[in-house]
Parts: structure tokens; C-alpha cells; sequence
């Protein structure tokens, strides 16, 4: 986690209603600092800036056909860093999409659904519950 | 007939003017484009250019309040593209979705300027 101890979401998304609304959501949360991208490129010349979570729209590229898709983009994230832990958002509720997801190593898939911001800030508590637990056994195992 | 309703909007921004301007101000500049990608899809029976615009118009329905009925006929558009399909009343969707989003930018675009004049 960052050092001053907010939490660094990065939210993707080439729709700009849904990514603004996305980030009035979490913004209000005092931990979080959030940065918005439109595109999976500028996403990946930001990775720098060491984000928590990533927030990854699936479908990218619908309307710019050049542009990165999301899956692309998720994996030059799990390239650049694996333990970045990525969920997906997208307006499709299929089985093939979510699965091809996991494959990827996405953290979780979210439907953008009205009911998806409250997940998201689930997925994101027990995102950093999961972080905790996995550092705390790993003192324990040094210490076995 | 109106096309928007904002209630769920001033719900989530817990009534701040400024962030409800933010999404309605881009709303505004993403949905013109949209409707014209939309068309030119069709036009040209350039299926995924069809499917793509309309697949990005659908979670803004929703938040904009519109009826589950305009976000239905976009759904029945999109079966239409994605099985690449010129199919009869296609036009007519597209014609009817392009007038819904006309509207709704046409009243929220009414909105923002109210909103602007409370801030003013």
C-alpha cells in the first residue's frame, strides 16, 4: 500500500458517464485516492504512480477499434506487477466474458449494474481484509 | 413526455450540484458521437460500429433515469448487430433510440443550465 496509507485506485474506462459517476463514488471514501484514465494506454503509462486496485473496463475498444481491450490491458498490468489486483467491470452479465476474466487473473468481474458500485467497494474491503490475512501468515511462517 | 429523471442521480451525489453537472456535462459531450456512430453503423451496415455505440449509450440509461423501455430497444438492437442482421424495423429502432437521446440531451441539457443559474 502507499506510503501516506490511502488506498490508490485507478478507474478505466473510455465511458465517461459511468467512470465520472464511478468516481463520486469512491471518492467520498477518506482512504481512497482515486485516478481516473480513459483508455487501457494511459492506464498502463501511469503504472508507475504504484496503484492498490485497479478498476478495468472490459470493452475498451468498442468504438475506437485501435484502442487496447481491456483483457490486453490486464495483462500488461499482471506483466508490469501480478499482485496488482485487478477487477473487471462490464455492461455484459455473460459467463464467457467473467471467465475469460479469471483466465486473465482478474481479481473479480462486476456488472455495471446499479448494484455494482456497492459491490465494488466489497470487492475492494476484502481485497485489503485478503492483503492483511496473507501478511500477517506470512509473519507467522518466517517465524516457524 | 419526458425522458430523464435525475432522482437516482441526486441520490448517489447526495444532491451536489457540482458532481451532477460533471456527469450531465459528460453525458452531453459523449451521446452526440455516440448517436452518429450509431447511425453511420447502420448506414453502412457496419455491424460492430452499430453494436459498439449502442453497447456504450446502455449503462448511462440508468443513471440518467430513462426508461427500462428505451434501454430494451437498445438491447434488441444489439441482437440485431451482433447477429449482423438488416433485419425489418431495424431503421426503425435506430430512428426511434437516436430521438430518445435527442430529448435526453435536449432536457438535461436544460438541467445543467438550471443548475448553473443556482450556482451563479
Amino acid at each position: 500500500m502507499n506510503q501516506d496509507k490511502k488506498i490508490k485506485i485507478f478507474l478505466v474506462d473510455d465511458d465517461a458517464v459511468y467512470l465520472k459517476l464511478l468516481e463520486i463514488e469512491l471518492i467520498d471514501h477518506a482512504d481512497f485516492a482515486i485516478e481516473t484514465y480513459p483508455t487501457g494506454e494511459k492506464c498502463i503509462a501511469h503504472l508507475s504512480h504504484a496503484p492498490d486496485v485497479i478498476i478495468l473496463d472490459y470493452h475498451l475498444d468498442g468504438i475506437d477499434k485501435n484502442a487496447m481491450n481491456g483483457i490486453e490491458a490486464l495483462d500488461k498490468i499482471k506483466a508490469f506487477n501480478p499482485d496488482i489486483p485487478v477487477v473487471m467491470l462490464s455492461s455484459q452479465d455473460k459467463i464467457e466474458v467473467a471467465i475469460n476474466c479469471m483466465h486473465h487473473r482478474a481479481f473479480d468481474y462486476v456488472v455495471k449494474s446499479e448494484t455494482a458500485f456497492m459491490r465494488l467497494q466489497q470487492i475492494i474491503s476484502n481485497i485489503f481484509k485478503y492483503k492483511k490475512m496473507e501478511k500477517e501468515l506470512n509473519w507467522y511462517m518466517d517465524r516457524m | 413526455m419526458k425522458y430523464t429523471d435525475l432522482g437516482y442521480l441526486i441520490q448517489r451525489t447526495k444532491n451536489n450540484s457540482e458532481m451532477i453537472m460533471g456527469v450531465i456535462s459528460a453525458y452531453l459531450e459523449q451521446t452526440p458521437p455516440l448517436i452518429l456512430a450509431m447511425k453511420r453503423g447502420l448506414q453502412d451496415k457496419d455491424w460492430n460500429t452499430l453494436h459498439a455505440a449502442v453497447h456504450k449509450m446502455i449503462p448511462s440509461f440508468a443513471i440518467m433515469g430513462m426508461s427500462t423501455d428505451f434501454e430494451n430497444m437498445a438491447k434488441k438492437i444489439l441482437e440485431y448487430a451482433r447477429n449482423q442482421q438488416q433485419a425489418e424495423g431495424l431503421s426503425e429502432l435506430v430512428a426511434q433510440l437516436e430521438n430518445v437521446c435527442t430529448q435526453a440531451c435536449k432536457e438535461l441539457e436544460t438541467e445543467f443550465n438550471k443548475f448553473k443559474e443556482t450556482q451563479s
